[in-house]
């Protein structure tokens, strides 16, 4: 565990603490600040720390869910913390593709681009002709696509790929004996 | 103005209604890119101008349907949804925005997209394991005429039927009509399902160990013999089981079918809240036996991390024994003749849901028999929506030979669905005793079989992966096992051609 993970872990234990003792004030304090480090960990896309944040949130949300009588501002601050919760788990749920240049450079991703080259194929053409796996092209034909690289449409039920550039009307015919 | 999500439903009911043409359509599709990339360029170039002129450019009934326009239009709007289904965020435009945004509504107030839930539910098809990798391009359909499936039309919508026709609960009734449900739990989480990374740990809790444990009472009726198994009070010993499951780091844990009362119940529920607020447990299926308006019912219930009831699962079909099964079991009347079969006496549910939980995934629940008919297990692999398929039994121990094992490599061989079986220990005591009456001391389980896990496959070239967890018969401390979901560290199922 880091020193933030134990950080954030304190930073609960004391918003539990302050709420156990209806001191409204420092909770506040204590969610506001969950809050920035949540926001400033999605914009820096720093997965652990938002797992860290995630488990954070949920435990002090479950430790208020399981309280009898909690009271009304007590409820307030759990409703709160499942915002923020729900928040993060938006943010744990999306990410990023990696830059293009990155995604060039080498790896599946690169040997896809490659391949493209030639012209619009399939998946299974893909693996062909890149001698990779079914599961490595499959798993990186997301990312290429959410990065903006290539683009992709349906014919029937398979999937053709082709590089984003590429007028998909005067190529066409790779790839299809999938 | 129309949403894409209730002109989609429109298309997919136009192409539903011509089956065979759209078949025909695809197979010339699959096979002329050129002529799909100009239809899909112009079928995104109208829904950008809204779903009215996607509608109008794939026609009409009265004003003349272009069948290849309809599927075009339909793939459009399905590749609209396409970020909703992806782990990464996609840098492109954003046509339509306030339809996408009330598409998010839609989904997260009423648990589907289509307005109209006369007309089913409109869901995303893939579940939360699947944001990674799109299995249907890693193990496309293959080419066999009669395997076309509309569905597969379509990667990131899937429409969940109101109902679904399946088999009678018992031989000989005529079949029966079921609903069908996507329930979308919302819950503050803090798994990550999405990310390949994730490795949850499974635990299994067989609670009936000895044969005592799970008396199955018989009787006469209506000229038939039945049976009716009722599980004893083990509070104690489920309690120190879902304890010591959190020690290890358990996330999701399993019970059998018919494996737990009310008092049981209970205790499990304690000692879940018990570990809320720091433990790993997020959720617990039980196999629970109860009376509901003085019939005994057969379920599998679903609590959350804090022992609160989140949903449940009727079983649906009986599992009537026959003769070679009945002296499996060593099944015998009161005057200590075997019978020749032997009826399930429980109330059977009318209703199958598809579970879309935070923390787990899109879970499936098929108790027993329910896994061995053919639907909705058909329906469920076809669609390849289920992160999770989990089927309590109560049987003799699990092998990777038996019909457990061929069913679940099965759904796990059709798509991306995990797949769980879990088991009591009891029966097995009397499979022991027969086999030993008859002389087949190669056949007696000393490692009995509590769980089978299913890695499913990842393209057509892989297989599944099976984990197989045991405890001895005669003496199984702790009373549970558990695995991280770690496949890769597994045996590949075997070739289903070499089944016997």
């Amino acid at each position: 565990m880091s020193a933030l993970d134990t950080a954030f872990g304190k930073l609960g234990d004391e918003l539990l603490d302050a709420i156990g003792r209806r001191d409204w004030a420092v909770a506040d304090a204590e969610l506001e600040t969950l809050a920035q480090e949540a926001v400033a960990a999605t914009v820096a896309n720093r997965r652990d720390d938002l797992a860290a944040l995630a488990r954070v949130a949920a435990r002090c949300h479950t430790a208020l869910s399981l309280r009898d009588d909690p009271g009304g501002e007590a409820m307030h601050r759990q409703g709160q913390l499942r915002a923020l919760a729900v928040m993060i788990a938006a943010a744990r749920g999306r990410t990023p593709p990696r830059a293009a240049e990155s995604l060039s450079a080498s790896g599946a991703s690169a040997a896809v681009l490659s391949a493209l080259k030639s012209g619009p194929q399939t998946c299974p053409a893909l693996v062909e002709a890149t001698g990779l796996s079914a599961e490595q092209i499959g798993g990186a034909l997301p990312e290429l696509r959410a990065a903006g690289l290539i683009r992709s449409w349906p014919a029937g039920r398979l999937i053709v790929n082709a590089l984003q550039d590429e007028d998909p009307l005067s190529s066409g015919e790779r790839g299809n004996s999938p | 103005m129309t949403h894409p999500a209730d002109l989609f439903m429109d298309l997919w009911r136009r192409l539903q209604e011509r089956r065979n043409e759209v078949r025909t359509l695809a197979h010339g599709l699959e096979v002329d890119h050129a002529r799909t990339g100009r239809l899909a360029d112009e079928a995104a170039e109208r829904l950008r101008q809204g779903a009215p002129a996607l509608e109008e450019w794939a026609g009409s009934e009265w004003a003349g349907l272009r069948l290849d326009r309809t599927l075009a239009a339909a793939q459009a709007i399905d590749a609209w949804f396409a970020p909703l289904a992806s782990r990464y965020d996609v840098r492109a435009d954003d046509p339509l925005p306030a339809e996408r945004l009330e598409a998010l509504r839609r989904l997260n107030r009423d648990g589907r997209f289509n307005a109209d839930p006369a007309d089913g539910q409109l869901i995303l098809r893939p579940g939360l394991l699947a944001r990674a990798m799109n299995i249907r391009e890693t193990a496309p359909p293959d080419g066999h005429p009669e395997d076309f499936d509309p569905v597969d039309l379509f990667a990131s919508l899937l429409v969940v039927p109101p109902g679904l026709t399946i088999e009678a609960e018992r031989d000989g009734d005529p079949d029966r009509r079921i609903a069908v449900e996507y329930r979308r739990i919302a819950a503050v989480s803090d798994q990550n399902p999405g990310d390949p990374a994730w490795r949850p740990v499974i635990g299994v809790v067989p609670l009936a160990q000895a044969e005592d444990d799970l008396p199955i009472r018989r009787f006469h009726r209506d000229g038939e013999d039945w049976y009716d198994p009722t599980p004893r009070d083990f509070g104690r010993r489920a309690a120190d089981a879902v304890a010591g499951l959190a020690a290890q780091g358990a996330t999701f844990i399993l019970f059998p079918e018919v494996s737990a009362g009310p008092e049981t119940v209970s205790a499990i529920q304690q000692a879940l809240r018990a570990q809320a607020v720091g433990g790993p447990i997020r959720y617990a299926l039980v196999g629970v036996k109860e009376e509901v308006a003085g019939r005994p019912r057969n379920r599998a219930i679903l609590l959350d991390r804090c022992g609160r009831m989140a949903g449940s699962q009727t079983k649906l079909h009986c599992w009537d024994l026959d003769s070679n099964q009945c002296r499996s079991y060593d099944l015998r009347d009161r005057n200590g003749r075997l019978l020749d079969c032997a009826r399930e006496d429980i109330e059977t549910g009318d209703r199958f849901i598809l579970f879309e939980l935070p923390d787990l995934g899109r879970l499936a629940v098929a108790i027993c028999e329910d896994l061995g008919r053919t639907e909705p297990s058909a329906w469920i692999a076809s669609g390849m929506m289920v992160d999770w398929l989990v089927t309590p039994v109560m049987d003799s121990g699990l092998t990777t030979e038996r019909w457990q094992a061929k069913e679940g490599a099965a759904s796990s061989r059709a798509g991306y669905c995990r797949v769980i079986v879990v088991n009591s220990m009891a029966l097995s005591h009397r499979f022991n005793r027969t086999c030993r009456a008859n002389g087949e001391e190669d056949k007696v389980i000393g490692a009995c079989g509590v769980a089978l896990l299913f890695q499913p496959r990842a393209s057509q070239a892989s297989a599944p992966h099976i984990q197989c967890l045991t405890l001895p018969l005669s003496d199984p401390a702790p009373g549970y096992v558990y695995s991280r979901w770690t496949p890769d560290d597994w045996p590949a199922l075997p070739d289903p051609e070499g089944d016997e």
